[in-house]
């Protein structure tokens, strides 16, 4: 057991190694990690993409979709449809695509969801989805597969989904008569893009409004209790979700349980590639294996496809091309998931534990922009698209069980290229290494602190000690000395007088010696209590420090609770008192938390100690790694981001002294320009002003700066809404977990104490 | 009185996690509710029993018939006061703790007076001094009351706040010296879950010491006590249940054969979902071996003189390697830390503990979640993270005991460690 043996001996050397190389050690897994990300983008150091579920079986049937030609009907009946009687409204053609769906002898059904808009003045939206079940001809649907299309109106700023909608008809009308089904399949319209989709997702599980309480829990035990037993108002108001506002209403017909879903998104027959999108809520990506199907049956249908930055046809025999392109891959998709956001209806499913995907026609100007040589692609058609849906679809009808064979956790460097999560990992965990690290050597620091201290106690102890003895001896032969004069006195003193006085004189030398004594003893206890304050101080001292520091770091846990319930509060009296609409109140009343916090939070910490600030710096660091790695188990992207951003700042931050040169105090004042401008609301801020200051290089600098704050505005207010209506965590994970970290940096950086 | 607040503060924090919409997520996390002490399978048992039909002839209910009758009783009459009566049995424990530990120091204070003689000169100073050990209940105390683990695992209202009450009892009532007390409530405890059937031997220990008096017959006596006090709580509860003592297969049966294999923060259930059927009996075997035997003889012959400190390291050993613990019992055990303050400043591995503590609490209800409800990850992530949290305890409590001795060491033999003039290692083996 070498870990368990006696360390003290050679300890002293490594820690002395760790204490010296720890900085450029920690800077160099920093590096490391960031070019770690880059390399695995290199062909050399990821993956072809192959295979895993044998059940898929892609491509060994025979196309038989033959209704390219109803396509092009249904396309354009829609249409005509849609530029009739919708033209103005944003409503959806229910009725028209209830009765085509009836046509196709589909089971179909309508869903009503409302949303109460948390936000603003208390709006309610309604809406209604259309889906068609196409019963399994082969089994008791139990299983089910979902194609589905988000409905956008005419006079949507986004492109339309009409060809895919009548793409989902025809294929319909095409299935309905085959044999070989053995999962049913769900043809699902939604209304309002995702919010439709999260309503009938909600609605087919059955998720229910109420949580379960304590006291729903006692069930029938609960009408036993006497009268005043039933929980006060206050509790029942407790209870109640407030947060709850989409209600998903009930589904009048089900399938089985959704293996995987098919998500639409075609504007116009005439396509010239396919977008395939994975990314979804949270950054959860689908198994690998349906990705991996999808492109896999695009080339087999002959139709180009791509996936972010990686075009099939473009490809390069150059390796640092490929290289190149593979980074702008990663870090598109990564930017993708960061945020959380889905970006199709694909990645609602996700959370639900079903896999989809959204395959997104893409033609020339596509406001996605044009990839290069997209305008020599030949146009692809109704034709090729619909063998290629039934390609997956039928390999899909394969499954025996749910995706789980290959990887869910990922990175894409190109359509045929992953990188896997053992592969990515060690990159976060170099980051983290690097914090925990520098958290190791804080802790050895204090550590040694400790001991050089208790040793200089027990010396200081023992030399008061001494001291003690010391005085106490010459105390003792003072009064020997004294004793001694009398005596001589007594030698010339008459000799009759001797024996009485002699007797009265050491009587009262006895006393002088007892009063001697007695002072002596007071003198004794005096540095016994003075011996035990220095205890008491020392035991106070840690003490405190255990109060001091938890206390603290409750509190700033809190604040950081108290951000994230503080939108609901900030829209009611933005649009209250100031007549400002939700996405300003929210934004500035963030603005004014952080401003708040900044010069308040400093101060929480009280009558800080060096030991409290740097055990304070120990839970930090240790936090942060911490939350990076559950972080980036969920959503890798995001929790690499924020690690990548704190992680100098942690490096860095350090507790300050009380010397005032003037090169540490530049030094302090450069940290905490940086750790201002780390706050997490400044960063988004910086971010999305540089991002306007990119996209729209050509405007002034006032008005980019505006767009700037427009952006961040709708940026704060999307992911407090996504959080509330569709659990997005990134709110949540931003106030919760990195607010608080960055408030205990500006804690440690703010307060000086003595070494 | 600075604890009242500590109390007033732990309590409020408690009922009101009761209250909140994340009451139903406490009280079903795996962590915290194993098929054994969930309130879920309580209420469920209870109900059956109400109704008339046995509970045990089931799978859902494997808590002792004691229980089952003293929640029918809390339910059938005072069902909305129950979130009061757990705050206040966790309180209660903590209390009880509190108290215990001051007669720890007592006894320990006193075992240092006696063996002054033998210390060596330079080690005088690493003695403890009484301010040091008088905050000792105190941390106890709030170590038990802020302890995440223990605040989770009574707002998920499990029956392992009992259990930790019915050990905090037995502790105080064997350093205090009431035989009785300490008989009676590790029997009820041993009859509850088993595994504390592992503390009558620091128990006993400890009584005899504090009694004084001729050894022997302080152990048989308290053993006497215990065995007729076990079966009594068998005799009571076959009574219950109606004269049957078919009840044992459902509870010590369950705990024993581990049949319900949902995961939980230990080591069984990965090992026996992947186990061969006729291996089984010889691995339960094997487990239930390490976790109710293997360690009783050898600590107890190394630390017979320390039983404090036996006891803290077999309940933390059988909480380790039970077969359905739960974050209540770790809460419990690290509550007992704090009596060791003196040996942490020996310990070297507080560091790395403490860390895989803070990260396996945090990765594992995060795995669980991308297990369970994405249905991204799968059972190995989640064991992995329950084997670190199992391997970080396993390393608290040997760099405990090493601490101990190194301490025990260096106090008798100076703290310069030299053997010829060159430095020594001390080596565990």
């Amino acid at each position: 057991m070498g870990l368990l043996s006696d360390p003290e001996y050679g300890s002293v050397k490594w820690v002395k190694v760790l204490k010296k190389i720890n900085f450029p050690l920690c800077c160099l897994c920093y590096v490391g990690s960031i070019l770690w990300f880059f390399t695995l983008a290199h062909p050399e150091f990821n993956n072809e993409t192959y295979f895993s579920e044998n059940a898929l079986l892609p491509g060994l049937v025979r196309n038989e979709f033959n209704g390219e030609h109803s396509a092009n009907k249904f396309f354009n009946e829609f249409i005509q449809e849609l530029e009739d009687k919708y033209e103005d409204s944003n409503e959806m053609p229910v009725d028209w695509l209830v009765a085509k769906m009836s046509q196709l002898s589909l089971e179909v059904y309508t869903h009503n969801f409302s949303l109460n808009y948390p936000f603003g003045q208390g709006q309610t939206y309604k809406g209604t989805n259309v889906y068609g079940i196409l019963r399994a001809p082969r089994t008791s649907s139990l299983e089910a597969l979902v194609v589905t299309a988000p409905y956008r109106s005419l006079s949507n700023h986004q492109k339309g989904t009409a060809a895919g909608i009548a793409l989902m008809l025809a294929f319909a009308q095409f299935a309905r008569p085959q044999n070989y089904w053995a999962k049913d399949i769900i043809f699902l319209i939604t209304e309002h893009e995702q919010l439709g989709m999260q309503a009938w997702l909600e609605a087919y599980h059955g998720l229910q409004q109420e949580t379960s309480t304590f006291y729903t829990s006692l069930g029938s035990f609960w009408q036993t209790g006497f009268d005043f037993g039933k929980p006060p108002q206050i509790f029942e108001w407790l209870m109640t979700d407030h947060s709850k506002s989409l209600d998903p209403g009930v589904l009048k017909g089900r399938s089985g349980s959704i293996q995987a879903a098919i998500n639409l998104e075609f504007h116009t027959p005439k396509f010239k590639y396919i977008e395939v999108k994975v990314e979804g809520l949270n950054g959860q990506l689908p198994n690998l294996d349906l990705v991996n199907l999808a492109h896999k049956l695009c080339v087999l249908s002959d139709i180009h496809h791509s996936y972010q930055n990686s075009f099939t046809w473009l490809r390069s025999r150059n390796n640092i091309d490929e290289w190149v392109y593979s980074i702008g891959t990663m870090l598109k998709m990564s930017a993708a998931q960061v945020t959380g956001v889905p970006n199709g209806n694909h990645g609602l499913f996700l959370p639900f534990g079903i896999d989809a995907i959204t395959l997104e026609g893409r033609e020339l100007n596509d406001p996605a922009g044009d990839p290069p040589r997209a305008q020599y692609l030949s146009t692809r058609n109704f034709y090729l698209l619909g063998i290629t849906l039934e390609r997956v679809l039928r390999s899909l009808n394969n499954l025996l069980e749910r995706f789980h064979q290959s990887y869910f956790f990922y990175m894409l460097a190109a359509t045929n290229r992953y990188i896997s999560i053992g592969q990515y990992m060690p990159s976060l965990c170099l980051l983290c290494g690097a914090m925990l690290t520098r958290a190791l050597c804080l802790w050895v620091t204090i550590q040694q602190d400790e001991e050089i201290e208790k040793r200089q106690d027990e010396k200081d102890k023992g030399l008061k000690e001494k001291k003690s003895e010391e005085i106490l001896e010459n105390t003792e032969e003072k009064a020997d000395s004294e004793e001694k004069e009398p005596l001589i006195k007594d030698v010339i003193k008459p000799k009759e007088d001797v024996i009485n006085t002699k007797e009265d004189e050491i009587k009262t030398n006895e006393e002088v010696v007892m009063a001697k004594e007695d002072e002596i003893n007071a003198k004794k206890a005096a540095i016994k209590a003075k011996n035990d304050e220095i205890e008491t101080k020392n035991g106070a001292d840690l003490n405190i420090s255990i109060v001091n520091v938890g206390c603290n770091y409750f509190l700033v846990h809190i604040l950081g609770y108290a951000a994230n319930c503080s939108p609901e509060y900030f829209n009611y009296i933005g649009t209250t008192y100031f007549d400002q609409t939700p996405e300003a109140s929210i934004f500035y009343g963030l603005i004014a938390l952080s401003v708040f916090y900044l010069f308040v939070t400093p101060f929480a910490f009280r009558f800080p100690t060096f030991e409290d600030l740097s055990m304070t710096n120990i839970l930090l660091l240790i936090e942060l790694a911490t939350a990076c790695l559950a972080i980036g188990m969920h959503n890798f992207p995001l929790g690499l981001l924020i690690a990548v951003l704190y992680t100098p700042l942690a490096l860095l931050v350090g507790v300050v002294g009380d010397d005032c040169r003037k090169r540490s105090a530049i030094v302090l004042f450069l940290k905490r320009i940086l750790c201002i401008i780390l706050q997490p609301l400044f960063v988004v801020s910086i971010a999305l002003i540089l991002y306007s200051w990119v996209l729209f290089p050509e405007e002034g600098v006032l008005s980019k700066m505006s767009r700037g704050r427009d952006a961040t505005m709708q940026g704060v207010m999307f992911s407090v809404v996504d959080s509330v209506i569709y659990g997005n965590w990134l709110f949540q994970v931003v106030t919760m977990v990195i607010f608080p970290t960055w408030i205990l940096f500006w804690q440690i950086l703010c307060n000086r104490v003595t070494y | 009185m600075n604890l009242i607040p500590k109390y007033l503060v732990a309590c409020l924090g408690r009922y009101w996690l009761i209250h909140t919409d994340y009451w139903q997520t406490i009280s079903n996390r795996v962590e915290v509710a194993t098929p054994l002490n969930s309130w879920k399978r309580l209420i469920e048992g209870v109900y059956l029993y109400d109704h008339g039909i046995n509970p045990y002839e089931g799978d859902s209910f494997h808590e002792s018939p004691i229980m089952l009758i003293l929640f029918h009783f809390l339910l059938k009459k005072v069902p909305y006061l129950l979130p009061v009566i757990f705050v206040l049995l966790d309180a209660l424990t903590a209390h009880i703790l509190y108290k215990a530990s001051k007669s720890f120091i007592r006894i320990f204070k006193e075992s240092q007076e006696s063996g002054k003689g033998q210390i060596a000169e330079d080690s005088i100073t690493m003695l403890v001094t009484e301010s040091q050990l008088d905050e000792v209940p105190i941390y106890v105390l709030s170590m038990y009351l802020f302890n995440p683990y223990s605040f989770l695992n009574c707002a998920g209202m499990t029956t392992t706040v009992i259990q930790n009450l019915l050990l905090a009892v037995s502790l105080w009532g064997a350093a205090s010296g009431h035989r009785a007390l300490a008989c009676v409530f590790i029997a009820l405890a041993t009859h509850q879950a088993l595994y504390p059937i592992l503390l009558v031997v620091p128990i006993s220990i400890l009584l005899a010491n504090v009694n004084q008096g001729c050894n022997k017959c302080s152990y048989i006596r308290t053993l006497l006590g215990f065995v007729l006090c076990w079966g009594f709580c068998i005799f009571i509860s076959a009574f219950i249940m109606d004269g049957s003592y078919d009840y044992i297969y459902n509870t010590y049966g369950f705990i024993l054969t581990v049949p319900d294999l949902k995961p939980n923060i230990g080591l069984f259930w990965y090992f026996f979902t992947e186990m061969f059927e006729h291996f089984r009996l010889l691995f339960v075997c094997a487990f239930q071996i390490n976790a109710l035997a293997l360690y009783v003889v050898p600590l107890t012959l190394r630390f017979h003189k320390e039983p404090v400190l036996l006891a803290t390291v077999l309940i933390a050993l059988s909480t380790i390697f039970r077969s359905y613990p739960c974050v209540g019992d770790v809460g419990f055990y690290l509550a007992l830390l704090p009596l060791w303050k003196h040996l942490f400043s020996f310990m070297q591995q507080k560091f790395i503990v403490g860390c895989a503590f803070l990260i396996t609490s945090a990765l594992g209800p995060t795995v669980w979640h991308l297990w369970i409800y994405s249905g991204s990850a799968n059972a190995n992530f989640f064991f992995g993270v329950t084997l670190s949290f199992a391997t970080a305890q396993i390393f608290l409590i040997t760099d405990l005991l090493f601490a101990h001795i190194k301490r025990e060491f260096t106090l008798k033999n100076g703290s310069s460690r030299q053997v010829d003039g060159k430095p020594a290692k001390l080596v565990l083996r």
